[in-house]
């Protein structure tokens, strides 16, 4: 008799047909990559997908972004609904939070009083990188906050800016349980073409390698097996 | 107009979906004589099914009893019953998860904490439940196990993670015995619809009674 691990739609065509069906539940996902790759596309789309499901989100800003910020230049996304937010989607900004705090454990206190109010099973923190101003505490916190969301028993999506000759934050890649890596390269042309990795999963026999990404006003498609 | 055995709490719409869930358990289990009770309930709703039973068992009903937490320790729940008043002084949990010492333990204003320690402890707490029980100083024991008036289990969906079938049967198996000597223990199992079906036949062939959580409840 197995354990059947639970999985939840990503919300992103393509990519739960490379991880066994979709995302461990609960879980902690790092994705990582450089700007402009599709990180927030990202971690929206899978609020979304939990909104359609009848599950609650959590979208927590580390980045100084007003809800209204966010919905005008969310607005042309076709996937996400106005009407889920403040409902099934609720959006808070930790940026002055952040800025303020002496410690970090006035964030994680912050971050505990929102979900065990809300107790919501998606959670997106965009990003972490911000984090990294609590130095000294940095793997302290990256662990305690790790610990935080398990209990809560949400599948999280933490998003970490790279440059582009760093593939993805260490530190965090350590304590989550999957890292998606998002990637461009120049096309001959000029252009750009993104891509997706699933660098780790764990407890999912996952596809690997780059596979392409395209993004539009439908969100992130992975296009599984074109590289 | 709303009534005074609901207290205001922050969250807007989680608010009222909270509430709703408990009136519908509050429905469901009124004058409910079973004893081995199986909720059957979608995955994202185990959190908020375990607040919202141990709501209806120790507010409404003023009962006292038991919380084994399997799938997440204890302090997190205690949490989640501190921030909404709840009370948790005539509970006492038992926590497989967090790893600790047999007998008591006390954090914080919880004075009545069972830390056994370990999922593959579950096997031999089969034989000993009572033994660790009767092992806790009266002082620390806030619910005693002929007290209590029922045992609710958080998750067993997870239980296959940890235990073999022969271990989880052997733990069903000793669970009827407890139930035997404590009459007055009503039993409470959740588990989500989605695990292996021997799992869930062993679930199904121990209660007197399945409540499916379906649509918006479930």
């Amino acid at each position: 008799m197995k354990y059947q691990l639970v999985r939840i739609g990503s919300g992103i065509p393509g990519l739960d047909g490379m991880t066994q069906g979709g995302l461990p539940f609960p879980s902690t996902i790092l994705v990582a990559g450089p700007a402009g790759t599709g990180k927030t596309t990202l971690g929206l789309q899978f609020l979304a997908q939990g909104a359609r499901d009848g599950e609650t989100g959590l979208f927590i800003s580390t980045l100084s972004e007003s809800i209204q910020w966010m919905l005008r230049f969310t607005s042309n996304l076709t996937f996400l609904k106005k009407e889920y937010f403040g409902q099934q989607i609720v959006y808070d900004d930790f940026s002055g939070l952040i800025k303020q705090a002496k410690d970090y454990r006035d964030v994680l206190h912050a971050l505990e009083e929102k979900l065990t109010t809300l107790m919501p099973q998606r959670v997106v923190i965009d990003s972490v990188t911000v984090f990294e101003r609590f130095k000294d505490d940095y793997r302290d916190l990256l662990y305690d906050f790790s610990v935080l969301l398990k209990d809560v028993q949400a599948t999280t999506i933490l998003t970490g800016e790279v440059d582009p000759t760093e593939p993805y934050p260490v530190e965090v890649a350590h304590v989550v349980d999957s890292v998606l890596l998002l990637t461009s390269s120049l096309t001959t042309e000029g252009g750009r073409n993104r891509h997706l990795e699933v660098l780790k999963m764990r407890g999912t026999n996952h596809v690997t390698g780059r596979h392409l990404m395209a993004i539009d006003r439908n969100g992130i498609t992975v296009q599984v097996g074109m590289g | 107009m709303r009534s005074p055995r609901h207290p205001r709490r922050k969250g807007g719409r989680r608010l009222a979906d909270d509430e709703r869930l408990l009136d519908h358990l509050d429905e469901t289990l009124r004058n409910e004589k079973a004893r081995r009770l199986l909720f059957i309930a979608r995955y994202s709703l185990i959190p908020k099914l375990n607040l919202a039973l141990l709501d209806l068992l120790l507010r409404r009903q003023s009962r006292q009893g038991i919380y084994l937490s399997i799938d997440r320790p204890h302090k997190f729940m205690d949490l989640l019953l501190r921030k909404r008043d709840i009370p948790r002084q005539k509970l006492t949990y038992v926590d497989l998860v967090t790893k600790g010492t047999v007998g008591g333990d006390r954090v914080g204003d919880v004075k009545a904490l069972l830390s056994v320690g370990g999922f593959f402890w579950l096997k031999l707490m089969t034989n000993t439940f009572e033994q660790v029980f009767d092992g806790m100083s009266g002082n620390q024991t806030q619910v005693k196990l002929e007290d209590a008036s029922f045992l609710l289990l958080d998750n067993l969906s997870v239980m296959p993670a940890y235990n073999s079938e022969s271990s989880i049967r052997e733990f069903f198996q000793e669970l009827r015995g407890l139930l035997e000597r404590y009459e007055r223990l009503q039993v409470f199992l959740i588990t989500h619809g989605d695990i292996h079906p021997t799992m869930l036949s062993i679930l199904k062939e121990f209660s007197d009674r399945v409540v499916k959580l379906e649509g918006a409840m479930g």
